[in-house]
């Protein structure tokens, strides 16, 4: 396959009188490495979910590996794997057994079967683990087997739906250490989504999303250039000084931490506004141009904005 | 929840081999001890009746006063019923007391016997094993089989048109409302007679053309009179099980019986006993 | 369709392996043969008996051990059954089902698989409770085996589809003491489980003896006929006609099953 691995055009949803997407269109070469960024509620889930044809969209059309994702669900999904947000894997099987059900589910041949279970084992550096049931694993197991799971029955398309989300720091840097494995290997198109804006640097294509809508569509380089800013960051002395400063500098926005992120858009007046603001602020820090800031002036709005809460009230995980 | 060091990737081409069939068929191992859990509790005793006659090696059974050739009253033949019960309680290590009941061979249905819990912990010579049995006692498996039989002069599948049968009823339980029923709807007359020598008699005399009794009678009366053919009437009225019966929940004691009952068939001390009485249970 | 014949035996597969893993659930089924038969079957054993000539009303040839018996199979089958529910709600909460909906397979066929899982359990549960035939006194040949293993699946196949039905309008994990008490206890003592009525009586006699409304809900209760199609099988005795119990089952989970076809297309 050449060409496109997606095709979305004019995408909306409605849940209720809550509009998760608003005309979203976009294009993904195939091959390519692809992140979408946006903060929780942005609608990046749903937007994976009409992708993978859990959900239908209201209006709109999606193509994924060149079917249409209403009108044959099921050709899209046997070449598509999904890695979710939440784990789906089963804690009381072991791993081979949950990745030997996927291939069945799949219709992966019974050898055939067997030595990709071997390879993606490997892969993720489980094979160690393959007996042993899933509950026992740690949390970062649990997401490596599930990409392994997803890569089983060889799509073309991965979706990894905020992967590293609930993981600490090095189980993080190992999930992306395997994707970028991946990338090296195969054609493998590799769909990610995340708030976490360290995480796409790497990746060939970034989409931005807030509230339901496209807010751009670049390289992260490109984005970069465009659009990033150099942020000064500080926390307001009183609470009069952060409203007079927000009442100053229009781009400002408060972060949850409490401090102020102030966009800087001439590097020279720097100096000035350090000036400008020194008496007020104190913990005064100078963010250089990254994804981070080209966010910030996409949507007005920092990333680090909303914490991020699980979905739909789910319960701690037992069993 | 920090992942332990990553092991040590693992070396060859990843093979297609299948884990061994122990490992795969392991998960059912809790599934097997649960059986085996259950069926070997299946063996606790269930009540106290086989310990209470163990403990006084004695047991009493109830049986008709007579009824041949099951049960005949003659000291040096007493009955198929009576040598087997007795062949039963040598085995186990138990005195035996036959109880003689006299209304056992009046009535068919055991309510009616006048038999208790404290009389008897059996009863044998010829209990039917039929609903209006089992709705008052429980019964072990049947070892006998009788029903409406009948013997003619020449061979003869039914009885027929116009023919006079000579009618002996012999043991209760028997269904001698259906009995009546069948011979009507042949258009054969009943003669009712009084003992078994007397259906013999009545085919000699021609008084009768056939004689209809219960079966085990009509063997014990082949065998002194092979010339003579016989047939079992058909369908239910050929097919009657005779087994012991026992008191509603004394499971224990019916288990052993039942026990020793099969281990006496299969020495062949059963079939030694029933040729003895002319009985043919080969059907 | 005929491709996914695997994924049907993997998730069959998949819900055999972990109700038999489950530790809780295998207690539960061992454990209601001891209770149910052990116990309480000899505990009445000597309260159902017709030695005391004159005043017999009932006339159930059977002690209550044999009477009881093919109703704790019906019980564990129950129980094992509308736990498919449980797993269901399981699934939903732990998101395993999005990995199954994601798939290429049809719903109609996971489904199906799920079902015919829970029905396998099922079936393996009400056989622990034919391994204690020995103590009842109920003889059991190969063939009534057979009759009484092809019922058990029939019956579970029905009452797994109630339980998919039920888990679909369970929204959040109340945990099983719900299910038990509100739905498997009131189903199985309504269904002429653990007394008889009397088949020797007339319906106005019955009414004579036990108040119209528990006739009523007795006769109504599909159950019933689930019970008595078991006791035929099993010690030989009906208290309705077998070919009508064999009828209401057959509808029931034919019935059943299209709800929860209906239902699991918007799980």
């Amino acid at each position: 396959m050449t060409g496109k691995a997606i095709r979305v055009e004019g995408v909306r949803k409605e849940f209720g009188r809550v509009t998760a997407l608003d005309g979203v269109s976009l294009e993904v070469p195939a091959g390519s490495h692809f992140a979408i960024l946006g903060p929780n509620g942005a609608g990046k889930s749903t937007l994976i979910d009409i992708l993978c044809t859990i959900t239908q969209a209201d209006a709109g059309q999606a193509e994924v590996a060149g079917f249409d994702v209403r009108k044959s669900p099921r050709d899209v999904r046997q070449r598509i794997g999904v890695v979710f947000q939440d784990p789906t894997v089963d804690t009381r099987l072991t791993v081979r057994e949950n990745l030997d059900f996927h291939g069945l589910v799949y219709r992966m041949k019974g050898a055939h079967r067997r030595r990709r279970i071997t390879e993606m084992l490997e892969l993720v550096e489980l094979a160690d683990r393959a007996e042993t049931p899933v509950r026992t694993l740690s949390s970062g197991m649990k997401r490596r087997l599930e990409i392994a799971r997803g890569l089983l029955h060889e799509p073309q398309l991965l979706f990894l739906d905020e992967p590293t989300v609930g993981l600490d720091a090095q189980s993080r840097a190992r999930i992306w250490e395997y994707i970028a494995e991946l990338r090296t290997r195969s054609e493998l198109t590799v769909v990610v989504t995340t708030h976490y804006i360290d995480e796409v640097d790497n990746c060939d294509r970034v989409v931005v999303i807030d509230k339901g809508q496209v807010r751009a569509d670049a390289t992260p380089s490109a984005l970069k250039a465009e659009h990033g800013r150099t942020v000064l960051r500080g926390r307001p002395l009183s609470p009069a000084a952060a409203e007079r400063l927000l009442a100053q500098f229009p781009g400002a926005a408060r972060a949850t931490d409490g401090r102020l992120a102030i966009p800087v858009d001439d590097p020279v007046a720097l100096g000035r506004m350090l000036q400008e603001t020194g008496g007020e602020l104190d913990q005064i820090e100078i963010d250089q141009p990254s994804l981070e800031s080209v966010f910030l002036s996409l949507t007005g709005r920092d990333l680090r904005e909303e914490p991020a809460s699980p979905r739909g009230g789910r319960k701690g995980r037992r069993g | 929840m920090s992942d332990a060091a990553p092991p040590a990737r693992q070396a060859g081409r990843p093979s297609a081999a299948r884990p061994p069939l122990w490992r795969r068929l392991g998960w059912l191992l809790p599934v097997v001890i649960c059986f085996a859990l259950l069926f070997a509790l299946s063996f606790l005793p269930a009540d106290r009746s086989l310990r209470q006659i163990d403990e006084q090696g004695l047991i009493s059974v109830c049986m008709p006063e007579s009824y041949p050739p099951l049960v005949t009253g003659e000291p040096e033949r007493p009955g198929f019923e009576v040598e087997l019960v007795r062949e039963i309680a040598e085995r186990a290590g138990w005195r035996l007391r036959v109880s003689s009941n006299p209304y056992m061979g009046r009535d068919f249905n055991p309510r009616a016997w006048h038999i208790n819990r404290s009389i008897c912990q059996m009863v044998a010579g010829g209990v039917a094993l039929s609903d209006t049995t089992q709705a008052f006692m429980d019964t072990g498996a049947p070892h006998l089989e009788t029903g409406w039989a009948m013997l003619s002069a020449g061979p003869q599948e039914a009885p027929e048109e116009g023919q006079t049968a000579a009618f002996y009823a012999g043991l209760a339980g028997l269904d001698r409302i259906g009995l009546g029923q069948y011979l009507r709807g042949q258009g054969t007359t009943a003669r009712i007679v009084q003992s078994p020598a007397a259906l013999l008699e009545a085919l000699e005399t021609g008084e009768a053309e056939i004689a209809i009794t219960e079966a085990l009678i009509a063997q014990t009366l082949i065998a002194e009179r092979p010339d003579l053919t016989l047939t079992w009437l058909p369908g239910e009225l050929g097919r009657i099980p005779l087994g012991f019966g026992f008191w509603r929940g004394d499971l224990t004691l019916r288990r052993e019986v039942t026990r020793l009952l099969e281990e006496i068939e299969s020495d062949g001390t059963f079939a030694e006993l029933a040729s003895r009485y002319s009985l043919d249970q080969s059907r | 369709m005929m491709g996914y014949l695997g994924g049907v035996y993997a998730i069959w597969l998949r819900e055999v392996k972990r109700s038999l893993r489950d530790r809780g659930q295998l207690i539960g089924g061992v454990s209601r043969p001891l209770l149910w038969v052990l116990i309480l079957g000899i505990g009445l054993n000597p309260y159902f008996r017709g030695e005391v000539y004159g005043e017999v009303r009932f006339v159930v040839p059977y002690t209550y051990l044999q009477f009881i018996f093919p109703a704790v199979v019906v019980l564990n089958i129950l129980y094992t059954s509308v736990q498919a529910a449980v797993s269901l709600i399981w699934d939903r909460e732990f998101g395993f089902l999005r990995e199954v909906m994601v798939s290429p397979m049809p719903r109609n066929l996971v489904l199906l698989g799920k079902i015919l899982g829970g029905a396998t359990t099922a079936v393996i549960h009400g056989c622990m409770v034919l391994v204690v035939a020995r103590f009842v006194g109920v003889p059991l040949t190969l063939m009534d085996a057979l009759a009484a293993i092809a019922l058990m699946f029939t019956l579970s196949f029905g009452l797994t589809s109630f339980g998919i039905v039920i888990a679909n309008y369970v929204r959040g994990f109340e945990g099983f003491g719900v299910f038990s008490n509100a739905v498997i206890l009131p189903l199985y003592f309504t269904a002429s489980s653990v007394f008889p009525l009397d088949p020797a009586l007339t319906r106005a006699q019955t009414l004579a003896i036990y108040p119209e409304w528990l006739v009523v809900v007795v006769e109504w209760n599909p159950l019933t006929y689930a019970v008595d199609a078991m006791r035929g099988i099993l010690i030989n005795f009906n208290q309705f006609d077998p070919t009508f119990d064999l009828r209401v089952v057959g509808i029931m989970t034919l019935v059943l099953f299209l709800v929860a076809v209906w239902e699991f297309r918007r799980v």
